[in-house]
């Protein structure tokens, strides 16, 4: 028999903080800040079905949280189906009442340790943005707070409320993906992988060639009956310096070029490009891109056991919770859709005209 | 490690699927992910059905016809791998004699192969807070 000592488990002994409590200080924490703000404003998004109401306590998160968001925005509705609560502390001059967990609590994905749901609360701290996610299920309440507004990576404005999307959308079966999606009026197709494999490029390529956009790094997918659909989240591009060099188009449409190149150049596709910016379309096919070098692109069929490698652990490592149930989700879509290698070469034009072509077969 | 030996999943840590004839398993707190070919799927699944080691080694010989002796050390050595990359562990749970894998191979015999991945490391990696400030929450880095 094996002598080695199994790894350590979650400690089930551990005595974990009321999060109840704390989400109830923290929506306090909100209503002071709003009260200490002068504006209020309020955004309205269809995110795949739900309406969500984005509640700012003054205007300071406004710019970090909307420009990735505005395909998505709607008038104003009776009802929300979500209410999404965010501000900082500097800007309204409300002080966050501190954590009920440690500073060596923070985990992998956001996770605080020995956070499992308890409540009906998902909860993430993310250590590099600095944003605290806490979704009140029960309540239909989300709140997303950070200590100042002006600390805002690049990555976090290109997908922001990222956690919350998925937490609120895998509650509908529906699954947050690690992909960039393209298509045509007949469908698009799932461009995954991680990252540096390509679908990025691909994705933009595609875009200026004609087709149209959901998304190059982030969409969300569902299945309904035995169709496919997949929802663009957020209307980014992040593009490094090669990608650049290899699409100038998009040189002088980078919303941060100031910090460049300590940042990878984001461009809101949404202010460009608004007649392909598209919120959804029937998923028709995966794809897992591979640079080859070659001049033509071509796609090869691929097994599903190959693709779901593919995309799995690249969008389950990412976020907070998922666990098992993502896991199915992605299964069903490699098992329901074909899947392909696309073998990518330097010929934009033809790659798109190539994914055109295996989305209208 | 003996034919009474029986294992579990290392959960929390450790999630799976299998799909189209492999184990796709992916370790959280590694960071690290792997394949499983399909006569390894079905030790995968011998074990998440609670089989010691002999009931294993039957169901791998029923499963596949084709099989010879090295299949007892064939699971043996995928069992010492599987251990060493943390996504088994000794269990003392009570043994169960048969498995469903018994049947349903699609492939002729091959020696269970475990393929590992640590491309995505980089995600799970997390700098240690070192520094929180006098509210409680980690300062930010400019």
């Amino acid at each position: 028999m094996a002598t080695s000592k199994p790894v350590t488990q979650i400690d089930s002994a551990v005595t974990t903080p009321d999060y109840r409590d704390f989400y109830a200080a923290a929506r306090s924490c909100f209503v002071t800040a709003s009260n200490n703000a002068d504006t209020t404003p309020a955004l309205w998004l269809n995110l795949a079905g739900s309406a969500l109401r984005l509640r700012f306590a003054g205007e300071a998160m406004v710019a970090n949280v909307t420009p990735a968001l505005e395909h998505l925005l709607i008038d104003p509705q009776s009802q929300s189906d979500l209410d999404v609560c965010i501000w900082d502390s500097v800007s309204t001059q409300a002080p966050m009442p501190p954590p009920p967990w440690g500073s060596h609590d923070y985990v992998a994905r956001g996770e605080i340790r020995n956070h499992r749901g308890q409540g009906g609360i998902d909860l993430a701290y993310n250590p590099g943005s600095g944003r605290l996610t806490i979704l009140h299920g029960d309540s239909q309440t989300a709140l997303q707070w950070t200590q100042d507004a002006d600390h805002c990576p690049y990555w976090e404005q290109a997908a922001p409320l990222r956690s919350l999307f998925h937490w609120w959308c895998s509650r509908r079966s529906q699954q947050l993906v690690h992909g960039a999606a393209v298509g045509t009026e007949a469908g698009a197709v799932l461009l995954t992988g991680k990252g540096g494999s390509g679908k990025s490029t691909t994705a933009l390529g595609a875009l200026l060639s004609g087709l149209d956009y959901l998304g190059d790094d982030y969409v969300l997918c569902e299945l309904v009956g035995d169709q496919a659909k997949v929802y663009s989240l957020f209307n980014t591009a992040k593009i490094d310096d090669q990608s650049l060099e290899y699409m100038p188009e998009f040189q002088d449409k980078l919303s941060n070029n100031k910090r460049l190149p300590e940042e990878k150049a984001v461009v809101f596709i949404q202010r460009y490009f608004p007649q392909q910016m598209c919120r959804s379309r029937p998923l028709r096919a995966i794809l897992i891109p591979r640079v080859t070098g070659n001049a033509n692109s071509r796609i090869v069929p691929l097994r599903p056991a190959l693709a779901y490698l593919a995309l799995s652990p690249t969008t389950v490592f990412q976020l907070p919770g998922a666990r098992e149930e993502s896991l199915a989700i992605l299964k069903q879509l490699v098992q329901r859709l074909p899947c392909y290698q696309l073998e990518l070469g330097r010929d934009r034009q033809q790659t798109a005209a190539l994914i055109k072509q295996t989305i209208e077969e | 490690m003996s034919a009474q030996s029986v294992y579990r999943v290392n959960a929390p840590h450790v999630i799976s699927e299998v799909i189209d004839g492999e184990a796709i398993i992916l370790n959280f707190e590694s960071g690290c992910y792997y394949s499983l070919n399909e006569s390894g799927m079905a030790v995968w699944q011998a074990i998440q059905d609670g089989c010691n080691q002999q009931a294993m080694l039957s169901a791998l010989h029923q499963r596949y016809h084709d099989v010879g002796d090295e299949a007892a050390s064939d699971l043996t050595e995928v069992l010492k791998l599987l251990e060493l990359e943390q996504l088994i562990v000794p269990s003392d749970s009570l043994v169960v004699e048969g498995s469903s894998v018994h049947e349903g191979a699609t492939t002729a015999y091959m020696k269970p192969g475990l393929e590992k991945f640590t491309d995505l490391q980089e995600l799970l990696l997390l700098d240690p807070i070192h520094d929180v400030d006098e509210s409680g929450w980690p300062r930010q880095n400019p």
